[in-house]
Order: structure tokens, then sequence, then C-alpha cells
């Protein structure tokens, strides 16, 4: 999963936004520091997140799972474009060596 | 509990596979690993080899006819691992909307070159 969003707001205000883990459910708490814990509630379910890399107003990732969802990685990349911030969004699953050797059978 | 949909994505990460999981689901008579090994490449061995781990996966299966074996795509075979993707993909669609409607109450700063 891959995907760009143009916002019309500064970095400082996208990474503000981006850091408050609320947009990425109704509701959520995360301690951005890098092995920070949090949570996001969507509906009746929860993801529970781990912070990686933090790098003020460029960069954050962390690895989240829920009790229904396999564990994987997002990554979220802040640039600023001359109409304010792009940012770039990416998902990854963590179990790609399982499916490696799987392939590899 | 069996991961279905790593199986299938997995089964389907190969072009190879993909080939010919593609010309089963072209011919509903199903098909021989012979007959498929003539279209391809690839040996026949590897054939049965590839036809194994699509039938692993769920996504065809092996049914004896008289001396032959042949082989059927499963219907809704792919259907755990394209509603995994389609709720992901909305997931994130739902995601960035709220992303950019926040953003979009922040006005922008005056001033910055």
């Amino acid at each position: 999963m891959y995907r760009e969003v143009d916002v019309p707001c500064d970095v400082e205000a996208a990474w503000q936004h981006v850091i408050d883990p609320s947009w990425l459910g109704d509701d959520g708490e995360l301690d951005v520091v890098p092995g920070g814990e949090g949570w996001v509630s969507e509906g009746d379910e929860t993801k529970y997140l781990v912070v990686e890399e933090v790098d003020d107003e460029r960069h954050l990732s962390f690895r989240w799972a829920s009790f229904v969802d396999a564990p994987s990685r997002v990554e979220i990349d802040l640039e600023p474009t001359l109409e304010g911030t792009r940012i770039a969004i990416s998902e990854s699953p963590l179990e790609a060596r399982a499916m490696a050797s799987l392939v590899a059978r | 509990m069996k991961d279905t949909i790593s199986d299938v994505f997995a089964a389907l990460a190969d072009t190879t596979r993909r080939g010919i999981y593609e010309q089963l689901l072209d011919n509903t008579n199903g098909k021989t690993a012979t007959a498929l090994a003539g279209d391809a490449t690839v040996s026949r061995q590897a054939i049965v080899k590839h036809l194994q781990v699509l039938a692993r996966s769920g996504l065809v299966v092996a049914r004896r006819e008289g001396r032959e074996v042949r082989y059927f795509v499963t219907p809704n075979g792919t259907s755990g691992a394209s509603s995994w993707l389609l709720k992901r993909a909305e997931a994130w669609e739902r995601r960035i909307a709220k992303l950019e409607d926040q953003s979009r109450a922040t006005p922008r700063r005056r001033g910055i070159p």
C-alpha cells in the first residue's frame, strides 16, 4: 500500500496532524518517541502501535497489529511543497519472511 | 489457524504460477499438468510443483478423471485475499480523508518563502 496526499498546510502543522493518531481511526493515543506505544480504535477493532523511528517534521514509522489483523509496518514521510506539504504513506506486511519461505518450498 | 491469505499472495507472487492460474481460469473443463507444460517453457515436473503450491493455497483443486489428473480453479479461491485488500484500501481512504480534513482546518502559515 502506497499513497501520497498533498495537504495545504506547512510541514510543521502537517506533522502535528500526523503524530495525533486520531486520523488513523476513530480515536487513539501515541507516545511519539522511538519505542513509544499507543493504540487506535476503529469501530470495534483496536490496533496496538509501537513507534520505530521519529524524525521531527520529516518521518514517522511504526508497527501496528490487532487481534484480527496481522502486524504491518507503516511509514510516513513529509516533504514541503510550494502549496503546502506532501505526505507519503506506505504500509507493508511484517510476515514477508514467512511468505518468502512458502514461495521457495 | 491456516493463514490462507498469505498462502494466496505467495502462490500468486510467482509469474509462472500466475500464468498457470490464468490458464486454468480460462478453462472451465480444467487442464492436466501435461497440457499446461505443452504451452509453457518449463518442464512438466516444474508445472506439477507449481500446481501443488496453488493447490495448498486453495486456489486450485486436483480431480482424478479416469487415468488423468485435471486441475481446476476453486470458486472464490481469491475472495479472502481480495476482500483483505479491499478492506485495507478502504481503511486508508478513510484515514487519508480525515488527515486532509484536519490539515485544511489549519490555515497555512504566512511569510514562508
